[in-house]
């Protein structure tokens, strides 16, 4: 069976209607949707709407959970003063405008959902705010997946797509007690996989397409797609509804700024 | 045209040219090698210039920073030392008192390659090749913000930087500016349409306590400038009291640490 993932759709419905034509037509029998439906985009309304007239099995996106919770729920994941005014600012204007059934509908979102050995989930299994980078370390990363259960784990909150293999591999594990060398303890594992799905609504790859995946489950094969689309349409809506203009030009760019710093030194508000 | 220019003798030598095509630098270059005193002027911009506090901080002697209070001693400094003053690229001589003809004067003109002629060619006595292309257009719009006494998050500083000089507030002909950032440090960024910024720290003490006092500012000139979104940009960008005196202490903290190590 072929299956579409996508991920980070912010409120971009002329990106979203793109990518449902392009799986359309690329054959994919079942949608996943690994959440961030709402914020900084022109129509969180519309692309929540849409993706439940679908049926869509989705998960909640930190944007999502922030919506329903109040900015407060979140941990910090701005990279800069700068970056956490315009996400408070698009956090607030998207407060006001969701319709009430749409938050009801966010809240209810589970944090992550299982096909198969399949798992889906928007930054990380324990955390919608936690980032999963392609350079995050081998262990943490395959300790990651291990906790699901399963053997793929789709994931996206970062708006970079990313297919990362976790090579089937043993981890030796001793413990030494006051001086003494304990027992070796050896665990293998099979291969294990991420695949990060990129953004549908705001890349952060340097282009403006959207991105998202789909997934053979008979051959087992990840294909990434980037999507065109019309998002001069999306930048004039921004503009339109109020929205910062800068929010316009950089999504023109693919230069989506909200990522989370690494930095631990970095400056924030909270 | 071209003349060898002995610019360690004593006169004055006006410096003009196209925005950022290298005019400070140029004089920059020049007073580093001098020994005696460094006299510098900018008199066609306002109470504050950037290029002065610039080559300030980053200049070892004293300069000596004339404003347009003591243009009349200029000619007196001229008979002793070299003087310079830089024009801004709108060449505007009205700016200039008429000096006597007993002050030897040099009118230097600072050009991009690949400038046929031009109005600096006409005015200058000597010729001095600078960096970059030239822009065709003259900028129509100039915006100068005071920014003294702020301190920047650098990721905020950075990004709004790359905004500027990537066209997301108008088109960017020229930019400078110096900033604060929250580790105490004062950086010069320099960015001419076409090239690379240019980034260099200046050589003031760090300040870890309070705000700093030196000049620090930014210059904008282009077209169709969207200054109110620059402006409220950079004010996002910089730490309010409470998050200053936090940031502060905490690289107060490391420095002393890092001393008790070393
Ligand atoms: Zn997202
Ligand atoms: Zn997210």
């Amino acid at each position: 069976m072929k299956i579409a993932v996508l991920s980070c759709i912010h409120g971009n419905y002329e990106a979203l209607n793109a990518v449902l034509l392009d799986l359309e037509q690329h054959k994919a029998e079942k949608i996943y949707c690994l959440g961030d439906l709402v914020g900084y985009g022109p129509y969180p309304n519309a692309v929540v709407e849409m993706i439940r007239s679908l049926d869509i099995p989705t998960c909640q996106g930190c944007w999502d959970e922030d919506i329903v919770e109040g900015l407060n729920a979140c941990e910090c994941s701005y990279p800069s003063l700068l970056a956490e005014q315009r996400g408070k600012l698009a956090h607030e204007w998207t407060h006001e405008r969701i319709y009430p059934e749409v938050r009801d509908y966010l809240a209810q979102l589970p944090l992550s959902l299982r096909e198969g050995d399949l798992c889906f989930t928007h930054g990380s299994p324990q955390n919608q705010h936690e980032y999963l980078l392609p350079e995050m370390n081998a262990f943490a990363a395959l300790e990651r997946v291990l906790s699901t259960g399963a053997n793929t784990l789709f994931c996206g909150h970062t708006h970079v797509p990313y297919v990362r293999t976790l090579e089937a591999g043993s981890i030796r594990l001793r413990v030494d007690y006051k001086g003494e060398s304990g027992e070796e303890t050896v665990f293998t594992t099979p291969l294990r996989r991420i695949v990060n799905v990129g953004s549908v609504g705001e890349p952060r790859h340097g282009r403006p397409n959207a991105t998202y995946v789909l997934y053979d489950t008979e051959t087992d094969h990840v294909q990434l797609r980037e999507v065109e689309y019309d998002y001069q349409k999306t930048c004039a809506a921004i503009i339109e509804q109020g929205l910062p203009p800068i929010f316009a030009w950089r999504l023109a760019r693919g230069l989506e700024f909200a990522e989370r710093a690494d930095d631990p030194s970095h400056i924030c508000e909270r | 045209m071209m003349t060898q220019l002995k610019s360690q003798s004593p006169g004055l030598y006006i410096v003009s040219g196209p925005a950022g095509s290298g005019k400070t630098h140029w004089i920059f270059q020049q007073l580093s090698k001098q020994t005696g005193s460094q006299i510098y002027g900018a008199p066609s911009q306002s109470s504050w210039c950037l290029d002065s506090a610039y080559l300030e901080s980053q200049l070892r002697g004293d300069l000596q920073n004339l404003n347009t209070r003591n243009l009349a001693e200029i000619e007196g400094w001229a008979l002793k030392s070299p003087v310079y003053l830089e024009l801004g690229f709108h060449l505007d001589l009205q700016v200039l008192p008429i000096f006597s003809s007993c002050v030897p004067c040099h009118k230097i003109a600072v050009l991009p390659s690949g400038l046929a002629m031009s109005e600096w060619h006409f005015w200058a006595d000597n010729l001095v090749l600078g960096v970059g292309a030239m822009n065709p257009q003259m900028p129509s719009q100039i915006q100068k913000s005071d920014l003294t006494g702020e301190v920047f998050d650098p990721a905020s500083l950075d990004m709004v930087w790359y905004e500027l000089t990537h066209g997301a507030y108008g088109e960017v002909q020229r930019a400078k500016g110096i900033f604060n950032v929250v580790d105490g440090r004062s950086f010069w960024f320099s960015f001419v349409a076409g090239q690379d910024s240019y980034y260099e720290e200046l050589n003031r003490p760090r300040c870890l306590e309070s705000r700093p006092g030196g000049l620090s500012g930014i210059e904008v000139c282009g077209q169709n400038l969207d200054t109110e979104a620059i402006a409220s940009n950079l004010a996002a960008s910089c730490l309010n009291d409470q998050l200053l005196s936090h940031y502060q202490a905490q690289y107060r903290s490391y420095a002393a640490n890092s001393e008790v190590v070393s």
